[in-house]
């Protein structure tokens, strides 16, 4: 038993030793996929933050050459919207506005995805575009603020060429796009855990050990 | 030995016989009970329809050209079951009325045109049987009725578990203290198991399951991955649950030759989070049972499976080595909700179960206050604490439970000092996973996409103006909604089948009761008031954080209630709350054997009932 509790120790320290190594690497070396800040066309990402007030900001590249509608998911969280609407903005990589659309949020099938015609865009494929999504003309009803949170379920975005043909979708993650640092949650807490359990050995199997 | 032998003997056939007896009785009763003769017949639709609109004639075919279409039938029979056979180039809406002893019945459903066929349970002398379509263009090829009695293997397992339970108690009903544990285990997993048999193989059963089901089945695929048909299928929630064994069949089948690629995705990040770890263990098995080729079906099973088996021996740890609370954990983990959700795609059980681990073993070393704190110990707590805390990060201040444990239990002073504060770090990173989204989110829009109208920041903004009308607002509600919440919709309710109608949760009541009164664990006197009152505050800032969270994340700006707290998060709470009223003062005088036989009486009945009314008759017969 005596000697199980030994290794126990042993193998605990080593163990903190590690979180410690692995702390330090993610710190140095981030993952590429979750600590990405900055968004270029050579990166597999898609991302959705907010910007300001209602608008919702969402980075892609795409997948396929020719874009001819966009899907999105949508909520209007089955309210009256009568003239209510969305505005729908997309831009290149210069940050230059080449589609404008307005969508009738009473159109809107909630928490559906909603299929936007666009004008069609050749040799997409591989680069970066900016989608704004803006809720207007909505009034704040009752005691609440009353903004959409239009898109913020937006976890997939279709690219679609045609009306069906060459459908491709691009799934983002939002959980953690708050904390870009979360990943280094893991050593950290896990090292105090150990530790904590390390203090708990008495004496008597430190000074075994040393011997 | 002889007469063990015989005694044995005896149980075995008596588990053989009874089942058979019983199935039979209960597959010829209503039968006999009604002196209706024992055949299945077709009715001939061109010659028995009394009342019909916009329907055509095709040999004894029915088409219903046009929307509202119906045909009306009158023979005023007792009826069982009935089949009906549609056709239709697109899937479809149906209405069935009839009026029976009580009255004028309305069933819809929406049938799946692959499908197409639909079968009812009725148990009634009907009259006036309506059917009427809400599309165009459907054929109505056959309606039978099935007047004969069958072997149903869903009620034949649920009476052969029963009785198997049952002698098993009566078995051991002698030594029955020593056995808690072997016999929750046993209950657990028999009862889990068959849960799982008889409820349909949907993952819209539980709260939220359809999410869970597919977190479950992606998080092990990385980079581009495929979805399948049948996964569309097992969380579509527009066509309802199968409420027939013949249904069930048919839509399980389905599901099993849906393979069809229906969508690729791509992940832009192969990490598994912290919260999505509880996923991690289903995928496995899911993952590895689709590769050694199971059916959908079966691969679905296995990943509910899976839950039931990590909680019920988690749980079977905990009791074995509980030395205060014993009964109040075993009557919690057999509570109908509980495992419920240990048969679902949920994180629920695996969080129940890691805190009660966690809580149970600091109880153990709280009231040994003269031996030295075990290593192991503090690695179960810690790391079942931290596990259990990930998804849900509120329940972290049970981390702080040690904080009471006295000078004794270390090695020395500067150890103590040292360990208190390494346990205040564990708790402020766990709670910095769950804080940090709340305040650092300075967007206007955000909070839980299914919450509507929702802000993290308009509410903490709204908090912060009319500071006064919050407190009103979630002291309200937690006073007013708490026990209700805890005491009586936490015990058995199945998710979205909802809850028994009767009062059965009063047998879950009078269990716990006895369980805190029956409670006579050598080392309780050494539970201290102080310790006691500590983990009641902690458990009460549980409370308000849950309330708290769910009125930022999930209640829209402003709002003068909160919406969003379920039941079920109170479920971890109830063993320290519980714990905590253990004493000597009000005890019930039995002996350890009648106490244990009468919990597990209890705790057992309970359960059945609830199988029986939630999920054998609404979806197995």
């Amino acid at each position: 038993m005596n000697f199980l509790k030994d290794k126990a120790y042993i193998i605990i320290k080593y163990l903190i030793f590690l979180c410690i190594l692995l702390f330090f690497f993610l710190l140095i070396f981030p993952p590429k996929d979750i600590a990405q800040k900055s968004i270029n066309k050579n990166d597999k990402y898609i991302d959705s933050e907010v910007e300001s007030n209602k608008k919702v900001t969402q980075y892609f590249v795409s997948k396929i050459d020719i874009i001819d509608n966009i899907s999105i998911l949508l909520s209007n969280y089955n309210r009256d919207c009568s003239g209510c609407y969305f505005d729908f903005e997309l831009y290149d990589e210069n940050d230059k506005l080449i589609q404008k659309k307005k969508i009738d949020a009473s159109k809107v099938v909630d928490n559906k995805y909603h299929k936007i015609k666009l004008n069609r865009i050749k040799e997409a494929k591989g680069k970066l575009f900016k989608m704004i999504i803006i809720p207007n003309g909505c009034k704040p009803k009752k005691n609440s603020f009353s903004y959409y949170k239009c898109g913020i379920a937006n976890d997939k975005v279709y690219l679609i060429e045609g009306d069906t043909k060459n459908q491709k979708s691009l799934v983002f993650n939002y959980s953690g796009k708050n904390n870009n640092y979360w990943y280094l949650w893991y050593p950290l807490t896990f090292g105090v855990i150990l530790y904590t359990v390390l203090i708990t050995f008495d004496d008597k199997k430190k000074s075994r050990k040393r011997k | 030995m002889k007469s063990n032998r015989y005694k044995y003997i005896i149980l075995a056939l008596i588990l053989i016989v009874l089942p058979i007896f019983l199935e039979f009785f209960f597959s010829n009763v209503w039968l006999l009970l009604n002196h209706v003769k024992q055949e299945n017949n077709d009715i001939i639709l061109s010659e028995n329809i009394i009342q019909k609109e916009n329907v055509s004639f095709n040999d004894n075919e029915v088409k219903l050209n046009k929307k509202n279409s119906y045909i009306s039938y009158d023979n005023n029979q007792y009826i069982q079951k009935l089949k009906i056979k549609f056709k239709s180039k697109e899937d479809f809406h149906i209405t069935i009325s009839y009026e029976g002893k009580n009255g004028l019945t309305l069933k819809n459903f929406y049938v799946r045109k692959d499908i197409g066929i639909l079968y009812l349970n009725i148990n009634d002398k009907i009259s006036n049987l309506k059917i009427e379509t809400q599309n165009k263009n459907v054929t109505l090829s056959k309606i039978s009725i099935l007047n004969k009695a069958s072997f149903n293997i869903y009620r034949y397992l649920y009476i052969l578990i029963t009785t198997f339970l049952i002698l098993f108690i009566i078995n051991f009903r002698k030594n029955i203290s020593n056995k808690m544990h072997v016999i929750f285990l046993t209950v657990a997993l028999l009862i889990g198991c068959l849960f799982v048999i008889i409820s349909p193989k949907l993952a819209y059963l539980g709260w939220d399951e359809a999410i869970h089901y597919n977190r479950t089945n992606r998080i092990l695929k990385f980079n581009e991955y495929k979805i399948l048909e049948s996964d569309k299928i097992i969380t579509d929630n527009q066509y309802g649950l199968p409420k027939t064994k013949e249904n069930s069949k048919l839509i399980n089948s389905y599901i099993n030759k849906s393979n069809k690629v229906v969508e690729k995705l791509s992940k832009d990040s192969n990490f598994i989070t912290y919260n999505s770890y509880v996923y991690v263990p289903s995928a496995l098995v899911m993952n590895l049972a689709s590769k050694l080729g199971f059916s959908n079906v079966i691969v679905f099973v296995f990943g509910k499976l899976t839950n039931l088996f990590i909680y019920s021996f988690i749980m079977y740890y905990t009791i074995k080595n509980a030395k205060v609370g014993k009964r109040l954990l075993f009557t919690i983990g057999l509570l109908p909700t509980v495992l419920f959700l240990a048969v679902s795609y949920s994180a629920d059980s695996i969080i129940i179960c890691m805190l009660m681990l966690a809580i149970s073993t600091m109880l153990n070393e709280i009231v040994t206050p003269n031996t030295k704190i075990s290593p192991l110990s503090v690695a179960i707590f810690l790391f079942a604490m931290a596990f259990g805390s990930f998804p849900k990060a509120v329940y972290i201040p049970l981390v702080l439970m040690p904080l009471f444990l006295p000078k004794t239990k270390f090695k020395d002073e500067k150890t103590c000092k040292i360990f208190k504060t390494c346990i205040i770090a564990i708790f402020i990173l766990i709670m910095a996973t769950f804080m940090i989204n709340i305040f650092f989110n300075t967007s206007e829009i955000g909070g839980d996409s299914r919450g509507g109208n929702t802000s993290y920041s308009g509410q903490l903004r709204h908090i912060i103006y009319n500071p006064i009308a919050f407190i009103c607002v979630i002291f309200n509600d937690i006073i007013l909604k708490f026990l209700p919440r805890l005491l009586c919709h936490s015990f058995i309710s199945f998710g979205y089948l909802g809850t028994i109608n009767n009062n059965i949760y009063i047998i879950f009541i009078v269990a716990l009761i006895f369980a805190l009164l029956s409670d006579n664990s050598k080392n309780k006197s050494k539970f201290s008031i102080g310790s006691r009152i500590f983990i009641l505050i902690l458990c009460a800032a549980i409370v308000f954080g849950i309330n708290l969270s769910m009125y930022c994340s999930f209640t829209p700006v402003g709002l003068n209630h909160i919406n969003g707290v379920q039941a079920r998060y109170y479920l971890p709470l109830m063993f320290p709350i519980l714990v905590c009223l253990i004493n000597d003062k009000i005890k019930v005088k039995l002996s350890e054997n009648t106490s244990d036989l009468i919990i597990t009486s209890l705790c057992l009945s309970g359960l059945l009932l609830s199988g029986i009314s939630l999920l054998l008759i609404p979806f197995a017969l």
